[in-house]
């Protein structure tokens, strides 16, 4: 029978381990998407709007899996304070969260440019846009 | 079945009953050290919660969505009278922007629902501590 600990210490490492293999994919796919979008000279929203906004999709993936990350590290310090553990548990859980901040740092990388960088620059064109033509209204 | 109320119940039972056996094997001086050290941490983080999270979420949340529902206002009356040639572009950034500050604000309520369930597990154990304090008293 699983005591709370256990289940929690063994439901972080699978969900860590599913978590990186998910992001090894995914990254595959993203800097795939990052070469054909770079190929061309798009200019902000067209390159949002590829292959029906899949830029866009990949951005909500990425916001969804540092937000994951984060869940993960917390839990995971919170596990590592909280409970008296052992020097293999303790070295399992440091793995775990350089695991999470090194996929968290990828993520960022990889949608940083162009994606980040178009969404930023449509969201700034379009808040300018509202305020400008409603105040001129 | 592991998540019904039945299962759930007899499980936090079995914990309840194994923490008075850990407890009630401790001397007094760990007992002390073990009780003080979960004071500290209780008003710490109430203190915390009443103080500060609270004022900072109900802030957070309360300036963006007054400054994104005045901002969806325009964006919604430009999308629907025409009113720029870059109507998809609006639309875009309304879309967008909302779904930012929704999983947001959910990420917000999910935290500060952790933080009063974690509140709530040390206050649980510091119920248990006097109780045990209360059996120890009595024996002497």
């Amino acid at each position: 029978m699983y005591t709370s600990s256990s289940f929690l210490k063994y439901l972080l490492v699978s969900v860590t381990l599913g978590y990186a293999v998910f992001c090894t994919v995914f990254f595959l796919r993203l800097n795939e998407l990052n070469n054909k979008l770079l190929q061309k000279d798009y200019g902000s929203f067209e390159l949002l709007q590829f292959n029906s906004y899949q830029p866009v999709k990949y951005f909500f993936i990425c916001f969804g899996l540092i937000i994951l990350a984060i869940i993960g590290v917390s839990a995971s310090v919170i596990y590592l304070r909280s409970k008296q553990v052992d020097e293999i548990e303790m070295w399992l859980f440091i793995l775990l969260i350089a695991v999470l901040v090194i996929t968290s740092i990828l993520t960022i990388k990889l949608i940083a440019i162009p994606i980040f960088q178009a969404i930023l620059g449509v969201t700034f064109v379009g808040s300018i846009l509202v305020i400008g033509v409603s105040d001129s209204n | 079945m592991w998540f019904s109320f039945q299962e759930r119940r007899k499980r936090k039972l079995v914990k309840y009953e194994q923490q008075i056996q850990h407890l009630s094997r401790l001397s007094n001086g760990e007992f002390n050290f073990e009780y003080i050290e979960l004071q500290k941490k209780y008003h710490f983080r109430k203190n915390i919660l009443s103080l500060f999270l609270i004022a900072f979420t109900v802030s957070i949340l309360s300036g963006v969505w007054t400054k994104f529902f005045s901002f969806s206002q325009k964006a919604l009356t430009i999308y629907f009278n025409q009113l720029s040639n870059d109507r998809e572009i609006v639309l875009f950034v309304f879309i967008f922007l909302s779904i930012i500050i929704v999983i947001l604000t959910l990420f917000l309520f999910v935290s500060l629902y952790i933080y009063l369930m974690s509140l709530t597990h040390i206050k649980g154990k510091i119920l248990i501590m006097d109780q045990v304090k209360q059996k120890k008293g009595r024996k002497k």
